[in-house]
């Protein structure tokens, strides 16, 4: 089911001639969010003390991590005109694959080959139900998400799993001076980007979730596209997870819950629209930061963590209403 | 209903009558609930080391006594799931309920329910209020666990003056803001200098109790130590400490569960840490029960019989203590595998 | 009606029979696995923990049907206790506290509604940040807290019956039969039916769709006012984290019930019937002392194994 509300064709993407320019620039997805990044960071550093130190932008960067990895693969999910909402539950389960592997073989890198596959495992059967199964892919990932956090508890609730600092590496320390964590989502980024660019799949994503009935007419294959992108999803859910429990070094069973809400938080945020379509990487990464810089400016305020979701859920209606006057005020001069 | 066009009206009858057919068999053959005492053990919440150790706990007395214990709760702290297993358990004509409670107030009505059917109510390690249980099994007083949390704080730190952080639970549970009054009493008369700026919640969430500690210490580099008053914060403290490398700077102590702390106790990022012993609580509920079940629960008398625990006193008419708390350091803290 | 729309009384019609029996079966089976579950007074006293989602059901069902979804039932379920609650302890009369509170519940529906009418933006988009949105304020609202120490009379929505009948259920029935007359028989009933067909040709027929898909997000809104009501009443505790993944229940009740996911179809009496086995699954379960856990993994299997079994159906129905 394609988040398309109506049978509306949407223009692509590209900046005809005679456009003014500010209206390409603004035509880039990801333009007013990364504008409300700086001004909000700036604000925030104004009046909050010890916002604006290296040490606490550089602990927003670390805790932006985690989304960022995540949410570059919903975003190319949403993208293809699909939602996926099980990411928190995933990620609780990729990263008990990850615990209790390497509690029998230690090290870092083998946990880290079974988290990508139990992440795979579960993206493709969360793909496989949405796209040929025909199970909308909100009911899919609504359903697994219940489903992977009931096996999460039930099968490791009373497990406590402390990791051996040789299996934290995806999470602690430095190369170069950059912590660890920072890199894998940069080198992630990067990845993404070159796909976006070269590889068709990425093409194809964005055709079948801006306009999928031309997309079906073109003859791409949506079903597939859509499947991989729900693969992908998995798969960085295990990698999310092997640098969560390098950063916490510790697992409870109810961990991450919420954090799907985050993730597409960080997407919708970045100027990717819920519709499909429409999107770059840098909207999830900007996104992300922009979600990590609220939270960390609501606890030097010492705002109760009662109001996070408060702030998230506006952040989310705010944004998407954003788009959809954003949508009539670009398609007005067409 | 419907227009009847899908099925004749003979056959609609048939199949009324298979169903009503079914439906008795089914009655009939289930058999009277056994004679056994049934005991139902409800936690706050399943999935969490602390009640599966309780639940241990009390399946050993279970095996002692002959009794059935059963453990159900919800799986997080939702105190209309546990109003709802109340419920079921009384339809079951369960014997005892022994629950820990995620609100006082709210479980009130359930439990007298309960107690209306026949069913004896007790409570363990979170009370409710008084009129609907006979007993609470409080595993430490409050201002024991207070000045514990204090006395710990001052060795670990090696100082009583400064600004302390305190991070809890959610901000409205009702133990850990019993014993942040305690210590902060206790606090004020023994150690005066000893500031409290700020309690945070970690919401019973690891990565929170981290990241909370993380940006307050960030903006409150002088803050000589944590206290962290809820088990499932204490390792997360401990890793915020760790990561900015203040381990020397700020000292963190607080409740301590063993498998959650040991590692830290062995590196030396944590020097002490407090708790009773779950397994304890959920053994001595178990017994607890018992007395009541056999009409032996006296507060006149001043203790109850609790098997290997030996007997728990009464500290007041109806709450009985399970003990000292007991402070787990790098020495002692392998004897125990909770 | 044509001899087309005949066919499909009699496919639904079927399909109800067939949970009917599905129902009947499951009570059976778990009364002979489990000893002292088949107990008429206490099968009815299950009816008390799951009026409340079913009331919500009923106005999903319109929501569903027209194509739509809401996924803020349950953040809207915990604004509405805690509306009742902590104005009542900032010193509204109870009377008056409980019905802002089914006020505040119908302008959460309105809210909804008039976003996804006004911004025509999809109804997942919109619901899924008014999930975060309601219960991010009665967070903020309860600070965490939570008021309890409603007077007796109180008790009367959520912990009362009549005879043997908790008073919630006979709520709920009578509000069964009013959503059955108002879909089956009534014009706007059929206007809901037309959007989910197909919106645009309802557009086109003359209906207000907008006004229809308003109508019924507010309704839905008001139910949930209604179902805080009760619910608040049978904890007699107003807190926060109220109905925690109480849309994923209803939903799932919905759709079992034969509720096409993607609109259209869909009747209450089918929602009824996935009401009682969702709810007395998990009834059976817990009595017989399965881990709360397993609830989750169930619910969820359940969900999308009615939406699949659904898109099953269509297929063989063309």
């Amino acid at each position: 089911m394609s988040l398309d509300a109506g049978s509306e064709t949407r223009t692509v993407d590209f900046a005809a001639d005679d456009v003014p320019q500010w209206r390409s620039i603004l035509s880039w997805p990801a333009a007013p969010s990364i504008i409300f990044l700086v001004v909000a960071t700036l604000g925030v550093g104004m009046v909050t003390d010890g916002f604006l130190t290296i040490a606490n932008l550089r602990s927003i960067l670390e805790q932006a991590v985690l989304i960022s990895i995540v949410a570059l693969a919903v975003n190319q999910v949403i993208l293809s005109g699909e939602i996926d909402v099980s990411t928190g539950s995933l990620l609780a389960v990729c990263a008990f694959v990850f615990g209790n592997t390497a509690n029998v073989v230690g090290g870092a890198w083998l946990p880290l080959l079974a988290a990508l596959a139990a992440g795979g495992t579960v993206g493709l059967l969360n793909g496989f139900l949405s796209t040929y199964g025909r199970v909308p892919s909100i009911i899919t990932t609504l359903g697994m998400l219940f489903i992977l956090r009931g096996a999460v508890l039930l099968g490791g609730g009373a497990q406590v799993l402390n990791m051996a600092p040789e299996s934290r590496i995806f999470g602690q320390g430095m190369i170069a001076g950059i912590p660890v964590t920072i890199l894998i989502a940069a080198c992630l980024f990067l990845v993404m980007e070159i796909v976006s660019r070269h590889i068709i799949w990425a093409r194809n994503a964005i055709a079948i979730g801006g306009n999928e009935s031309a997309a079906r007419t073109l003859g791409l294959p949506i079903r597939k596209t859509r499947l991989i992108a729900f693969v992908l999803s998995g798969l960085c859910c295990g990698l999310a997870a092997a640098v969560f429990l390098g950063q916490i070094g510790q697992l409870q069973a109810t961990a991450a819950t919420g954090f799907e809400l985050k993730v597409i938080a960080a997407v919708v945020l970045g100027g990717t629209s819920i519709r499909g379509g429409k999107g770059s990487n840098v909207s999830p990464v900007v996104g992300a930061v922009l979600v990590g810089v609220i939270l960390n400016a609501m606890t030097l305020n010492r705002v109760p963590g009662t109001y996070e979701l408060l702030v998230l859920g506006s952040l989310i209606l705010g944004a998407v209403s954003f788009e959809g006057v954003r949508q009539k005020l670009l398609t007005r001069g067409h | 209903m419907h227009r009847s066009t899908a099925m004749s009206f003979k056959t609609r009858r048939a199949f009324l009558a298979a169903a009503v057919a079914i439906t008795a068999l089914a009655g009939g053959a289930m058999k009277a609930s056994a004679e056994d005492v049934v005991i139902g053990l409800i936690p706050k919440f399943t999935s969490d080391p602390y009640f599966v150790a309780a639940d241990k706990g009390a399946q050993e007395a279970a095996k002692e006594l002959g009794y059935t214990v059963e453990f159900n709760g919800p799986v997080d702290a939702n105190v209309a799931t546990q109003s709802d297993i109340i419920d079921k358990f009384v339809r079951r004509r369960v014997t005892a309920i022994a629950v820990s409670a995620n609100d006082p107030t709210a479980l009130a009505p359930a439990l007298k329910r309960a107690r209306d059917a026949g069913i004896k109510t007790l409570t363990w390690d979170a009370d409710v209020t008084p009129d609907a249980r006979s007993v609470f099994l409080n595993q430490a007083t409050f201002e024991g666990m207070g000045r514990t949390f204090v006395d710990m704080m001052v060795r670990s730190a090696g100082t009583s003056e400064g600004d302390f952080l305190i991070v809890t639970a959610v901000l409205t549970s009702p133990n850990q803001n019993r014993w942040i009054e305690e210590l902060k009493k206790y606090a004020a008369e023994k150690y005066p200098k000893m500031n409290f700026p700020a309690i945070l919640p970690g919401d019973e969430d690891l990565e929170k109790s981290k990241n909370v500690t993380l940006n307050y210490l960030q903006a409150n580099p002088e803050t000589k130590g944590v206290i962290a008053v809820t088990g499932i914060a204490t390792p997360g403290v401990i890793e915020a400490v760790k990561q900015l490398d203040m381990v020397d700077k700020v000292a963190v102590t607080g409740l301590g569960v063993p498998s959650l702390i040991r590692t830290y106790l062995k590196d030396g990022s944590l020097k002490e840490a407090a708790l009773w012993s779950p397994i304890d609580i959920g053994y001595g509920a178990i017994y607890l029960a018992k007395a009541e079940i056999d009409g032996t629960l006296d507060p006149k008398s001043g203790s109850v019989d609790a098997g290997r625990l030996g007997k728990l006193k009464f500290i007041s008419d109806d709450t009985v203590l399970l003990g000292d708390p007991f402070i787990f350091t790098k020495d002692n803290v392998d004897q125990f595998d909770f | 009606m044509n001899a087309r729309s005949l066919s499909m009384d009699r496919f639904r019609v079927n399909r109800s029979m067939v949970l009917a029996l599905i129902f009947i079966i499951q009570i059976a089976v778990t009364s002979l696995l489990v000893p002292g579950y088949f107990d008429i007074r206490g099968l009815l006293d299950a009816t008390r923990s799951f009026s409340e989602a079913g009331l919500i059901a009923l106005g999903m069902t319109l929501v569903i049907i027209t194509g739509g979804i809401d996924l803020s039932v349950g953040a809207l379920l915990a604004l509405v206790s805690v509306t009742i609650g902590f104005s009542y302890q900032a010193g509204l009369p109870l009377w008056a506290a409980s019905l802002a509170g089914v006020g505040v519940g119908t302008l959460g529906g309105l809210f909804n509604g008039a976003f996804i009418t006004y911004f025509r933006l999809h109804p997942l988009v919109v619901t899924l940040g008014t999930f975060a949105l309601f219960r991010g304020i009665a967070y903020a609202v309860s600070d965490a807290n939570a008021v309890s120490g409603f007077p007796d009379w109180f008790s009367l929505f959520g912990q009362t019956t009549l005879g043997w009948f908790p008073l919630q259920f006979l709520f709920l029935c009578l509000f069964v039969v009013i959503f059955w007359v108002v879909l089956s028989r009534s014009a706007f009933g059929r206007y809901v039916y037309a959007v989910g067909h197909n919106e645009v040709a309802a557009r086109f027929a003359g209906i207000s769709t907008n006004s229809v898909l308003l109508a019924v997000y507010t309704l839905n809104g008001f139910l949930v006012g209604l179902a805080g009501l009760i619910y608040t009443s049978r904890i007699a505790s107003a807190r926060g984290n109220a109905g925690l993944g109480l849309e994923l229940t209803v939903i799932a009740m919905v759709v079992l019930g034969g509720t096409k996911i993607t609109g259209g179809s869909g009747t209450i009496v089918g929602t009824m019937m996935g009401i009682l086995i969702l709810s007395y699954l998990q009834d059976g379960l817990t009595f017989a002392g399965v881990r709360a856990d397993w609830g989750l993994i169930f619910i969820g299997v359940f969900l999308i194994l009615g939406v699949f079994v659904n898109e099953v159906f269509r297929e063989r129905s063309r």
